[in-house]
């Protein structure tokens, strides 16, 4: 990739922009209709002589139920949040070590990185470059940056062992950690490092972890529109409950919490987020400042996608138990289960899957003494003011890729909810940071053969007769099915493998403008 | 400088093929409207009856029995006094609004957002079903339609250049529209919301007095003009209070599928939007496509991330506010839930369906949409007005030919429900006919009795003219039987 199409380098202010703006009291009115909205459909929905099918009753209950509880979770995060003034500049001279891992990435990936992290400015930086890799071309390059080369003999705990190792070597008071792929601004630390010398009892600051190859469209853009509805309306309001927990990059911590709680733990997929759970139970504070410092690069293909998905999904549910025993403040242990239970959600998208299939070739339904239009009636205000909720909290950042993409993610949750169940252990997969070229049909064969069981269902629907009541269920599977397909879709199309050249150029030429 | 002269010659020419297109559409439009294919329905034949009175007498008609304004009243009156009260002349001044409608759209289009939402509009309103429905009916909806349009594209133009001009356009169109239809008042509700929000905006910027000054002018002019118009409101609200609000004349078939147990259903709203897109079909084929509501989710979802303007969001609101407003109205009064009466949320609505069709992200996509989306407005249209199961098709003209082919002199008609008497008279003015209620000799009597029923879906008419058969079988021998769409005839000597 040449400096000149490297899509990290170019401008986001209006990302940032769009990440960064408040929600306003139009959002908190829109909340305060969608608990009303929310108590309307569920009063309905769980009423005695709603009961079609008692199996599927249950499902459906619990499906929705475990839905709201999420989206009362996002409203209650989103409601508000805490205006952030600029903490203290520095007086003194501060030191930061800039710790950046790799694990067998390509030299064109890390160097703008570390190119970078030299440049940072508002502290005495040292950047040290953590190869667990083993590589000579790496040391080359952190030779030719001027910057340390840190090597295990022992290649244990993955990333979290590799930045253990490197803490126990380096002894700045601050310690900002960023992927290989992630290159800071050089305001990042100007930004950053205030806030840890205003408030002593801060133990990081954590900005938007942005994928810069968005702006190629496709996948990376659709990951980086789900990411934006989190580092947007989500982040600023767990950092108004001081919720906000660490996610492995652009982020600068205090040594001494981490000392603190023992570094970063090394038994887990997800070491980021556990060591925000033993931040916060020994009294830390966390900190989140939604400006992009700093600009990465997203999955670039259906492979390294579920890849990453796969190992939060897992990692965040292993650490469900942890959340329940650890003695943490109410509000910092709901926001850990909201966050953690999120990725529950592809089991709600199963079972609003498995419904109409059901419906079709059974007759089998989970609802009675109710007509459609009554479900409509009850069920469509809730559903449109949720989705203006999303809209206008994530400041229309959210889009139907993103959604897609999330919802065709279904078998992933159920995959990782089973293997943590059974307690099935896993290995820490580093997210490819380049795509391969070719389809991937195999990254999404759960979705495409879900696709084509709801296909074949609503092929023997119509066959069989061509009612209102079918034709709701074919509808319903249709829907199903375009959502799937869309999700699926960057899987299927023939990946060139690199961030698209004049997409890169046409965005270099409207920044210039 | 080159570049500009470039880009001033490409614009030229674009506009040139626009217009040649827009033309073809515009002829093509007309012709739609002009093969009309329905028999003059009740309210067209009780607006004929009026514009057939002297002008005075006919408006003196329209305070005692009538609940609408003058304006088409008006405009039909002059028209019989031209062309006579064939089915094409009365039609022709909704054929002209609807015709018009077309350029309206484009230009509209063009303006609020770009050429191609301008040219997707107007293709899609050429064979919009409902827009060419209400073009074929000498009633006030096409140019309800049309008024509706220009008031908000005038609208967004004032807010956008302050000029005089399009205030004053908006002013007239707006007052115009009331003159045409009073549920319009819900449409100017929202457009002086809308008003009042960018005051609102604005506030404390230099601008914004001149906005309030032109705001407040406009409202003034509006108000002006509506003045005359008052005693006659006034009239025709004392008059309806006396009638216990409501004239004894069905509401417009094709509920069916809007209703459950009597009471509007939430299907009321999609039907009203199937139909406000895709015209208006059986029953079956109503409850069918409504069952699919799961599809406009899609569409909901599809629209996560796309962004709004404030253009859009001014459109949206003035589809759907008066139509969600009807929508609680008709809760208590069920036919006020009624597709015509918010008709203005036709052309805005498919100009936002034009913007949402023409912005899919590149260009084989958009082709795809807006053509899945034009031959689906072409199904419709086509079983709109060729179905016979179209519950809103009432072949009259085809019953009544029938019998005006074998009726000879001393022959009676006789009808049932009383309250199509004004179309019988039209399409049978040679001829005796007479309610079936009125009452009717049948012994000694050596001629033809034609039994004219419809509405035969509602248990009132259905019985009359069931006894009625019953009376005449005994009495008489029936020598024929027709059927024509929702109207059947029974021919005894």
């Amino acid at each position: 990739m040449s400096p000149s199409a490297d899509p990290r380098l170019l401008d986001t202010q209006h990302e940032s922009q769009q990440l960064a703006r408040p929600t306003g009291e139009r959002v908190q009115l829109l909340l305060l209709a969608n608990v009303t909205l929310a108590i309307w459909y569920f009063s309905w929905l769980l009423a005695p002589e709603r009961v079609g099918n008692r199996a599927l009753y249950a499902v459906l209950v619990a499906a929705e139920l475990f839905n709201l509880v999420q989206a009362v979770g996002f409203w209650w995060t989103c409601a508000g949040e805490r205006p952030r003034r600029a903490g203290v500049r520095p007086t003194e001279a501060v030191e930061v070590d800039v710790l950046i891992p790799v694990y067998g990435e390509p030299v064109e990936v890390v160097e703008p990185t570390i190119a970078a992290a030299v440049r940072l400015r508002g502290a005495q930086v040292r950047v040290a470059l953590l190869d667990d890799g083993d590589s000579p071309e790496m040391e080359a390059l952190a030779t030719r940056h001027r910057v340390a080369y840190i090597r295990r003999l022992v290649h244990q705990g993955a990333k979290a062992g590799n930045l253990n190792h490197a803490l126990r070597l380096t002894s700045a008071r601050f310690v900002a950690v960023f992927d290989c792929d992630h290159v800071p601004d050089p305001r990042f630390l100007e930004v950053t490092i205030s806030h840890l010398l205003t408030d002593s009892r801060l133990a990081f600051v954590q900005t938007p972890q942005y994928y810069a190859n968005a702006i190629g469209g496709g996948l990376p853009a659709a990951v980086w529109a789900q990411q934006a509805l989190f580092f947007g309306a989500i982040a600023r309001g767990k950092d108004r409950l001081n919720a906000m927990f660490c996610c492995g990059t652009n982020v600068v911590f205090r040594r001494a919490a981490l000392e603190e709680v023992g570094n970063f733990p090394e038994k887990s997929l997800t070491e980021d987020f556990e060591l925000s759970i033993r931040l916060h139970a020994a009294g830390w504070r966390s900190r989140y400042v939604p400006e992009i410092l700093a600009r990465g690069l997203g999955p670039e293909d259906m492979a390294a996608y579920v890849s990453q998905q796969h190992r939060w999904a897992r990692g965040c549910l292993s650490a469900l138990p942890v959340v329940v025993r650890t003695r943490l403040p109410w509000r910092l242990r709901i926001q850990y289960l909201l966050s953690a239970m999120y990725f529950l959600s592809g089991w709600s998208m199963l079972v609003y899957m498995l419904l109409p299939v059901l419906r079709i070739l059974t007759g089998a339904q989970p609802l009675a003494g109710a007509s459609a239009d009554q479900f409509l009636l009850h069920f469509a205000p809730y559903f449109l003011t949720c989705l203006l909720s999303v809209i206008m909290a994530g400041a229309g950042s959210y889009t139907f890729g993103a959604f897609a993409l999330t919802a065709a993610s279904f078998w992933l949750h159920v995959h990782a909810s089973i293997v943590v169940l059974l307690r099935i252990p896993g290995r820490f997969v580093v997210t490819p940071k380049q795509g391969r070229v070719g389809r991937q049909p195999r990254a999404a064969l759960p979705a495409l053969i879900a696709v084509g069981v709801m296909i074949v269902s609503a092929a023997v629907g119509l066959f069989r007769d061509r009612s209102p009541a079918t034709l709701n269920n074919v509808a319903f599977a249709a829907l199903h099915i375009c959502v799937l397909l869309t999700g699926v879709g960057p899987a299927l199309q023939k990946s060139e493998g690199v961030v698209n050249q004049s997409t890169v150029n046409g965005r270099q030429g409207r920044s210039a403008a | 400088m080159g570049r500009e002269v470039t880009a001033a010659s490409r614009s030229r020419v674009e506009l040139r093929s626009d217009l040649a297109i827009v033309l073809g559409l515009t002829i093509l439009g007309l012709i739609l409207r002009g093969i009309v294919t329905r028999s003059i329905w009740l309210d067209e034949a009780i607006s004929i009856t009026q514009a057939k009175l002297p002008f005075n007498e006919m408006l003196a008609r329209l305070a005692a029995e009538d609940v609408h304004p003058p304006l088409h009243h008006a405009v039909l009156w002059m028209v019989v006094r031209l062309l006579g009260t064939g089915e094409l002349a009365v039609r022709i001044p909704s054929i002209v609004a609807g015709t018009l409608l077309i350029p309206t759209l484009y230009g509209a289009g063009r303006d609020l957002y770009d050429r191609r939402v301008g040219v997707v509009a107007a293709a899609l309103g050429t064979v919009a079903p409902i827009a060419i429905w209400y073009s074929q009916e000498a009633r006030m909806y096409a140019i309800f339609m049309l008024f509706s349009l220009i008031a908000v594209w005038a609208q967004v133009r004032a807010l956008r250049t302050g000029r005089p001009g399009p205030w004053i356009l908006y002013a007239l169109a707006t007052a115009a529209m009331i003159w045409t239809q009073y549920f319009a008042l819900l449409q100017v509700v929202v457009q002086q919301a809308a008003f009042a929000a960018a005051f609102w905006r604005r506030g404390g910027r230099e601008n914004s007095r001149r906005l309030g000054l032109a705001w407040a002018f406009s409202t003034l002019a509006v108000l002006v003009i509506l003045i005359p118009l008052l005693p006659l409101l006034q009239s025709q609200l004392h008059s309806y209070g006396d009638r216990s609000g409501g004239l004894a004349l069905p509401s417009q078939a094709g509920l069916g599928v809007a209703q459950q147990n009597n009471q509007l259903s939430v299907y009321a709203i999609i039907a009203n939007a199937i139909w406000g897109l895709w015209g208006y079909h059986a029953n079956s084929t109503m409850a069918q496509i409504v069952a699919l509501w799961p599809l406009g989710m899609l569409i909901l979802l599809a629209l996560l991330g796309r962004g709004y303007s404030r253009v859009s969001a001014l459109l949206l609101a003035v589809a759907a506010i008066p139509a969600f407003a009807l929508f609680a109205a008709g809760m208590a009064q069920r036919n006020l839930f009624e597709l015509r009466y918010f008709a203005g949320a036709v052309p805005v609505g498919l100009l936002l369906v034009s913007r949402f069709a023409s912005s899919a992200a590149n260009r084989g996509a958009r082709t795809l949409v807006v053509g899945l989306l034009g031959i689906t407005l072409v199904i419709g249209l086509a079983d709109q007005q060729l179905n016979g199961a179209n519950p809103r098709l009432y072949d009259f003209r085809g019953a009544l030919a029938l019998i005006s082919a074998r009726a000879g002199p001393g022959d009676v008609i006789v009808y049932e429900p009383q309250f199509i008497g004004p179309v019988v008279s039209y399409y049978a003015a040679g001829l005796d006919a007479r309610p079936l209620d009125a009452g009717l000799t049948l012994s000694g009597s050596r001629h033809r009795i034609f039994l004219l029923g419809s509405f035969l879906d509602e248990p009132g008419s259905a019985g009359q003219v069931g006894y009625a058969l019953h009376q005449f079988d005994e009495s008489h021998r029936r020598e024929h039987e027709f059927r024509r769409p929702n109207v059947r005839v029974w021919m005894y000597r």
